[in-house]
């Protein structure tokens, strides 16, 4: 006590010396000022901007994203989703705001970790040549993840400014203090900008990256951090990837205003590098379970061969109670639109429109492409149980009166069902429900094999294979071959006169027959409101109707008939930017169409 | 001892009159010639720019209520006094509310304190700009600067003892449907919402038998079951003080036994012992020295139910009990002859169970406070100059503990009667029987240096004080530490013409050390012009003081988050990588890292809060009595830390974090004004203060203020705007309710409100509110008189505020729907000041409008006593006086369902209490 007063009466004595008095005492908590001692925060930001990615095609946009366009509508209209394409929403609820955020905040992460060279300085691991390798493959996981996150912002957000310009977003490569930020100078970058940025950035994550995350592509003494333990992370084949679709988009009508052919020409040959990746390196005759074109793509499998980039993995049986009637336990909350199920082609390849595809109005459900089946649930649909094929749990009766017809409570608004992401091993009745791992494949094969196409198209037309060694038409075949699952035979598998009369039709007939491949191949994967705007080139375009199915009874016929549900609206091509942005900048300046969301 | 009330505000106009009139004629509040200024400072009025009143603490001995602080309505000018329930008192001046107090210098919050009038010499309450500043940042919001007794040299030995005893009375205000009526509201309330009623014509008539235990048709009234209107108080306490020529000492020990209204269960007492001992001594001709001690230990113990707990069930829930468990059936097992109380399905809690079994809370509180100083006169060295040192240790240990104990419930229904155990199983939780224990330390010395010179006509008066403190509270997981360098000089000349500066530099710990210092000067000017040759010869005039004060002051609290300025990491969720563990073909192993989540972002130049304050002001006394002071001033506080993340667009990715600043901003400006009266005439005399108050504030400057209509805008409003929607009358047809914009599109019914739909849009959502009300009074004031005749003396003091508007809130005014919630109020008022009643609540009518408005003023009398003073010269007795003293005894208010000056008193909160007390005190 005396030594404390003693102390005390010095210190008010020379309070000129207090600063030792008034500093805080250690804590132990982490802080701004010690953070960097402790590598596990330092990678932390990259985990942080990892953690970010959605991991189910129910987060927003995700698969909302075909809803937003003319694949798919909602039973509820009491959501901000609904209201956004049936052009009755307000800037207080946005559906994209949080898409924004996410975005922003993970290239935030991702710079807090590159500023300064910060990431690549620190030690991670007492093993240097370990530590060597996981602090090149955080480097490179932290490029290749900004890259990714501009890439989603220009996806939704690139567009013709109220100035007229075509814009992008705002670039930070470096982070921003909220002392040194001054929301009064953001401006949008211009599309090219920050196409350009993108890429940049994919190219430094290529120096950095691994090739692929696979142990058999590795050396041994890569262990522990490279390889298999990396999946779900990038590497370098999922940078490629992203490169082609980015490429890809930077060459479409939308964002190609003076149509510069070579963004098409780097875009197929880097999906073309990715295709050869998985048929080379990757594939089943290299190693035991690796890729073939002769084995279906499973949904449910996380570790799919036809896999390069996916999200975090979870078990459960979301979708299931999303999808499926009320009759099987579910909630009808989606139905695919009648324009979907008209945009798959009859068996022999053929659309139904053509007279040769011999498809019946009357039974329209009948002699249809395989993957029809596999997507969607339609009148007289069984669901049976993927290990037992006597089992049929639930068979669809969609015909007015039935118990799934639009209208009853937890019904499809449309007449169909989606059946791409369940696991039909599922049923709420059994003892022990049946689950799987679900995740986001962000990238796969199939979209490599589409994008490989559809620029090759614009490039050398459908049938040049000398280009880059591969043919548009041979990777879209590759695309309608490929058996679906329970190993059935592809569309195209058994000759397909349809693609052959397209590729020999030239660009024109092909780029169609391209886009609706896109359309059927990554149904309810987030990918048709993008590709819509990408290939439009006025808001009239995407403006439409959609249709559900009506389907009546008279003596024991039924009968089909396609009505109106609802129509698409939308004042431009672009999404709008969160009314708060722009409040809060002066520069920022919203997409066309969009003026009053200020 | 009810409230006199009135809606007419005549009566209330009458009132002022009647208490102008008494003012007029009558003698007590005379200014004082003295200012009392921190660091132990008395100088005389007329050689300060400073101007306050002084308070003695035998002028608190008026409150019959537990805490004297009480006591100061009405006595210092410009100083408001608000109480809540059960005397929770809080002050004010100039627009500031503040609890902190400064007590022989050092600050410490007043709940630690406790002190009784008798161990107070004075009070004032610092609050103009120079005061503030000689004390520094604690003081910025204001504060009452307090002196304990520290007895006189020279001064014969004495005695004072008192004694007194009184009851208090609570001021329920919370009345709830009894068993009829609640059966006829639920059933009435169901049918409203399409359900089928509850109770049959024959329920009701078994209702009305009022038993309680009736197991069919039980009826009990909780409130009276469980609570009682009364309680006792008694206080006693002894002084002693004196003095020789080289030492002087006083001795205080005061006890305080409380009572409570709680009817039944555990013990209910709030007790307390207080001590306060200083001896002060002149050690040789330069050198003083003194101790001294205060300590308190007070006890509190209650049931864990609480006062309001017998709204946790209705009148017809369940009957109070079933009898004593016998043990013989599986129901009651192996508790033999405990108590079996009833619950039910929908009501689970039982509160006469709770209160009869359920525990009690004892706490503990005890402090004590060490105070050692020494002087030493320098004036060998330099004509003038003194030095003190000054070392304060305050401690404060409380422990609540008390048994957390079980009654034993079944369920019961008006069907089957007993049914299942409930989850109410009397079982003794023996781990819980200790709730929580916290402490409180304060270190604080100071060292002062004095130097006071006359040279002609300049006197001159300057000091300098160090000050460093360490305030430890468990609540803070680290200690605040704070110092400061004060800088004081006051330059009169002639006598008349005065010049006060002051300069501060202070040091926090609560700030890094970019922003931790700040210098922050005050000055203040006046001229006594009562001293001018040409007015000196005034015989009409006493005095005249004419002063303006201007300075820039910091703000600082010990109880003030430590690390705001300091970024925030911490290891988030771990996530896996790695194949998926089925169908593996690539790899087998999985690897986990965290992420880093940055919770808030670093502001290394966080610093103090500033406060702009200015204001000028008079004091006027004539030679017949009246007297006359009035003060101006505008306070701009700037630099409040908030959080600025919603400022910055998101693209800047913070996500989550939150980021601090200096940031928002904050106008004051009022006046005050108070009138004098003193005077003797013949045997009596008449002192009479009436003291007028009024100011606002607005805020200048917020973080946020997005809006779409203008009439959403925020910055510039006065920060008594109420915000709500626009009443327009009720739905009265159908018709009405399909074409006329309604907030609840589905649920609208006839006689639900209707409300302005401001923009237009055929809808009513948050966009159609506006300001609708104003709800601090735009004139306060505060009285006193006393009146003495012979041995008879009469001190009353009161308070009043003029009209402003309040809200009716909470669910004794807006319930209504499910079970319970009917109150006296609703069912009085369905269809008018009530809308509709529906079991399934309205999202219409609970929403804030200015349906729920009432205008509201009120006069108060605070305090009165009534006392004798028996001259006595046996046994030792020099006087006995013998005081009645009452409190809170009339109210005059035009608003009939709360009280005015704390709305939620005797409904949801406290009661406020009525006192009366008898008691004497002796001096030998």
């Amino acid at each position: 006590m005396k030594r404390t007063i003693l102390n005390f009466a010095l210190a008010t004595l020379l309070l000129a010396g207090c600063d030792k008095f008034l500093d805080q005492f250690p804590s132990g908590a982490y802080t701004d000022e010690n953070y960097t001692d402790y590598p596990a925060l330092v990678r932390g930001y990259v985990e942080k901007a990892y953690s970010l990615r959605p991991n189910h095609y129910l987060s927003s946009p995700g698969m909302a994203c075909d809803g937003y366009a003319d694949n798919m509508a909602w039973r509820a209209h009491d959501n901000a989703m609904w209201r956004y394409c049936s052009g009755s929403a307000t800037m207080t609820d946005d559906p994209f705001t949080g898409l924004w955020t996410r975005c922003y905040t993970g290239i935030y992460y991702c710079n807090l970790f590159l500023q300064e060279g910060l990431g690549l300085s620190e030690r991670y691991m007492v093993n240097q040549q370990a530590d060597r390798n996981l602090r090149l493959a955080l480097q490179g996981d932290a490029y290749a993840l900004r890259a990714y996150y501009l890439y989603e912002l220009l996806k939704y957000y690139g567009g013709r400014s109220t100035a007229g310009d075509l814009a992008g977003v705002p670039i930070f490569t470096e982070p921003v203090s909220p002392e040194e930020a001054d929301p009064s100078r953001v401006r949008r970058s211009t599309f090219d900008e920050c196409m350009e940025q993108v890429l940049r950035d994919c190219d430094s994550a290529l120096l950095y990256l691994p090739l692929a995350n696979r142990d058999f592509l590795k050396d041994q003494e890569m262990i522990p951090v490279l390889g298999a333990v990396r999946y779900r992370r990038m590497d370098g084949i999922s940078v490629k990837c992203l490169k082609a679709l980015a490429l890809l988009t930077w060459a479409s009508p939308a964002y190609n205003p003076l149509d510069d052919r070579s963004r098409y020409d780097e875009a197929a040959r880097t999906a073309k590098e990715v295709i050869d990746h998985k048929l080379t390196l990757e594939s089943a005759d290299k190693v035991s379970g690796g890729f073939s074109l002769s084995r279906p793509f499973s949904w449910c499998d996380p570790n799919d061969p036809e896999a390069i980039y996916i999200s975090q993995i979870f078990q459960s049986s979301l979708y299931e109670g999303y999808f499926y009637p009320q009759g099987f336990s579910g909630q009808g909350s989606y139905g695919p639109t009648q324009e979907l199920v008209d945009a798959y082609p009859a068996s022999n390849g053929y659309p139904i429109t053509d007279p040769r595809s011999g498809y019946d109005p009357a039974h329209p459900y009948d002699n249809r492409d395989p993957r029809f089946y596999q997507t969607v649930f339609y009148d007289g649909s069984q669901v049976v149980r993927n290990t037992n094929e006597s089992d049929v749990m639930y068979i669809f009766d969609i015909a007015e009166g039935g118990k799934d017809a639009p209208g009853l409570v937890n019904t499809s608004p449309t007449g169909y069902y989606i059946r791409r992401h369940l696991y039909l091993g599922w049923n709420a009745s059994d003892a022990v429900v049946q689950d799987v791992y679900r995740c986001i494949f962000i990238y796969r094969w199939t979209h490599m094999c589409l994008a490989f196409a559809e620029a090759a198209n614009e490039v050398a037309g459908p049938l040049d294979e000398t280009r880059y060694g591969l043919s548009a038409k041979q990777a879209l075949a590759y695309v309608r071959n490929r058996p679906q699952e329970g190993d059935v035979p592809g569309v195209g598998a058994a000759g397909d006169p349809y693609l052959d009369e397209c590729a020999l039709g030239g660009a024109r007939p092909f780029r169609a027959l391209v886009r609706n491949e896109w359309r059927l191949e990554t149904a309810f994967e987030g990918f048709r409101y993008h590709d819509v705007r990408r290939w439009a080139t006025s808001a009239d375009e995407i403006n439409i109707p959609i249709h559900r199915i009506k389907i009546t009874v008279e003596n024991g016929v039924k009968r089909y008939e396609s009505e109106e549900l609802e129509r698409r609206s939308f004042p431009s091509l672009w999404t709008p930017i969160p009314s708060t942005e722009i409040r809060r900048t002066s520069l920022l300046l919203q997409n066309e169409g969009w003026e009053a969301w200020k | 001892m009810k409230n006199i009330q009135h809606n007419d505000f005549r009566h209330f106009l009458a009132v002022c009159l009647l208490a102008v009139l008494a003012w007029q004629t009558g003698a007590a509040q005379q200014r004082d010639t003295l200012v009392l200024l921190p660091w132990g400072e008395t100088v005389p009025a007329d050689r300060t720019s400073v101007s306050s009143a002084i308070v003695t603490g035998t002028q608190l001995e008026r409150t019959p209520y537990r805490d004297a602080f009480t006591g100061l309505t009405g006595l210092i000018p410009g100083m408001e006094q608000t109480m809540g329930g059960n005397c929770s008192v809080s002050f004010g001046s100039k627009a500031l509310a503040t609890t902190s107090c400064v007590i022989d210098d050092v600050p410490l919050d007043y709940y630690v304190v406790n002190l009784e009038a008798n161990q107070i010499e004075s009070i004032s309450f610092l609050s103009s700009t120079v005061e503030k500043a000689k004390y520094g940042p604690y003081a910025t919001s204001g504060v009452l600067y307090i002196r304990t007794k520290k007895g006189g040299y020279d001064t014969p030995f004495t005695i004072h003892a008192f004694a007194e005893s009184g009851v208090g009375h609570a001021d329920w205000r919370a009345e709830y449907a009894g068993a009829v009526d609640y059966a006829r509201l639920n059933n009435q309330a169901r049918a409203a919402a399409g359900y089928t009623q509850l109770y049959s014509e024959e329920a009701i008539a078994g209702f009305a038998k009022g038993d309680p235990l009736d197991r069919r048709y039980p009826a009990v009234d909780w409130k009276s079951l469980l609570i009682k209107d009364w309680r006792p108080t008694t206080r006693a306490g002894i002084e002693a003080f004196g003095g020789t020529r080289n030492i002087k000492y006083h001795f205080a020990l005061n006890g305080l036994a409380d009572g409570d209204f709680y009817k039944i269960g555990p013990d209910t007492f709030s007790d307390r012992v207080n001590l306060t001992t200083s001896i002060t001594a002149r050690i040789d001709r330069y050198i003083t020295a003194g101790a001294s001690f205060r300590g308190m230990l007070a006890y509190h113990q209650e049931g864990r139910g609480g006062l309001y707990g017998y709204t946790a069930a209705y009148p017809v829930a369940f009957p109070v009990a079933f009898g004593l468990s016998t043990g013989t059936t599986d129901l009651d097992g192996d508790r033999l002859g405990m108590p079996v109380y009833a619950v039910s399905r929908t009501c689970p809690t039982n509160p006469y169970a709770y209160a009869m079994e359920g525990g009690f809370t004892l706490t503990r509180n005890r402090t004590g406070i060490f105070d050692a100083h020494i002087d030493v006169d320098m004036d060998w060295l330099l004509k003038g100059l003194t030095l003190q040192g000054v070392v304060n240790l305050a401690t404060q240990y409380s422990l609540a503990s008390g048994k957390n104990e079980d009654y034993l419930a079944y369920y019961w229904d008006a069907t089957s009667d007993i049914t299942d155990l409930s989850t109410h199983q009397g079982v003794k939780s023996s781990s819980k029987s200790v709730f929580s224990t916290s402490t409180y330390q304060n270190l604080s010395t100071f060292a002062k240096a004095a130097y006071k010179r006359e040279f002609g006509d300049h006197a001159l008066d300057m000091h300098v004080v160090g000050y460093l403190s360490e305030m430890a509270q468990s609540s803070l997981s680290y200690p605040s530490r704070f110092v400061s360098l004060i800088g004081s000089l006051s330059y009169v000349w002639k006598q008349r013409y005065i010049l006060d500066l002051t300069a501060n530099r202070s040091g926090s710990s609560q700030y890094a050390r970019e922003g931790r210092y700040g210098t922050f000067p005050a000055a203040g000017l006046a001229w006594i012009a009562s001293k001018e040759p040409l007015l000196r010869e005034a015989r009409w005039l006493d005095y005249l003081k004419v002063y303006a004060q201007g300075g820039l002051l910091a703000m600082y609290s010990p109880t003030g988050s430590n690390f705001l300025y300091e970024g925030s990491y911490l290891l988030g969720s771990s996530l896996t990588y790695g194949p998926a563990p089925v169908g593996q073909w690539f790899g087998i192993d999985t690897q986990s890292a965290s992420t880093t989540e940055i919770s808030r972002l670093p502001n290394r130049g966080l610093t103090y809060p500033l406060f702009h304050q200015y204001e000028a002001g008079f004091d006027l006394d004539f030679s017949c009595g009246l007297g006359l002071s009035a003060n101006i001033y505008q306070i701009e506080r700037t630099g409040y830390v908030a959080n600025l993340m919603s400022l910055y667009p998101s693209l800047y990715g913070y996500g989550s974090a939150v980021w601090y600043d200096n940031y928002t901003e904050n106008l004051i400006r009022g006046a005050s004004l108070t009138l004098r009266y003193n005077r003797h005439l013949g045997e009596v005399r008449i002192g009479s203060a009436l003291n007028l108050m009024s100011w606002d504030s607005w805020s200048t400057k917020l973080v946020l203020d997005e809006y779409i209509y203008p009439w959403q805008r925020q910055t510039g409003r006065s920060t008594a705007d109420y915000v709500g929607y626009v009443y327009a009358g009720k739905f009265e047809t159908g018709e009405q309710i399909e074409t006329l914009p309604k907030y609840d599109q589905t649920g609208t019914q006839v006689g639900d409100l209707r409300y302005e739909d401001l923009n237009g849009d055929g809808v009513i959502d948050a966009n159609d509110q506006r300001v609708i009300g104003y709800v601090i009074p735009k004139l306060r004031f505060n009285w006193v008189v006393d009146l003495s005749w012979k041995g008879w003396e009469l001190n009353l003091t009161g308070l009043g505020q003029s009209s402003r508007d309040v809200y009716l809130t909470g669910t004794y005014f807006r319930g209504g729907s499910g079970d319970g919630n009917y109150s006296a109020f609703i069912r009085d008022n369905i269809g008018g000041a009530y809308p509709r009643l529906s079991y399934i609540a309205s999202a219409t009518n609970g929403l804030d409008s200015n349906f729920w408005r009432r205008k509201c003023w009120f006069l108060k009398l605070r305090n009165v006593e009534l006392a004798y003073n028996i001259p006595c010269r046996r046994f030792g007795v020099n006087n006995v006086r013998v005081s009645l003293k009452g409190a809170d005894l009339l109210t005059l208010t035009n608003l009939k369902e709360a009280d005015p000056e704390s709305l939620t008193s005797g409904l949801s909160a406290y009661p406020f209490t009525q006192y009366v007390s008898l008691g004497a005190k002796l001096s030998f």
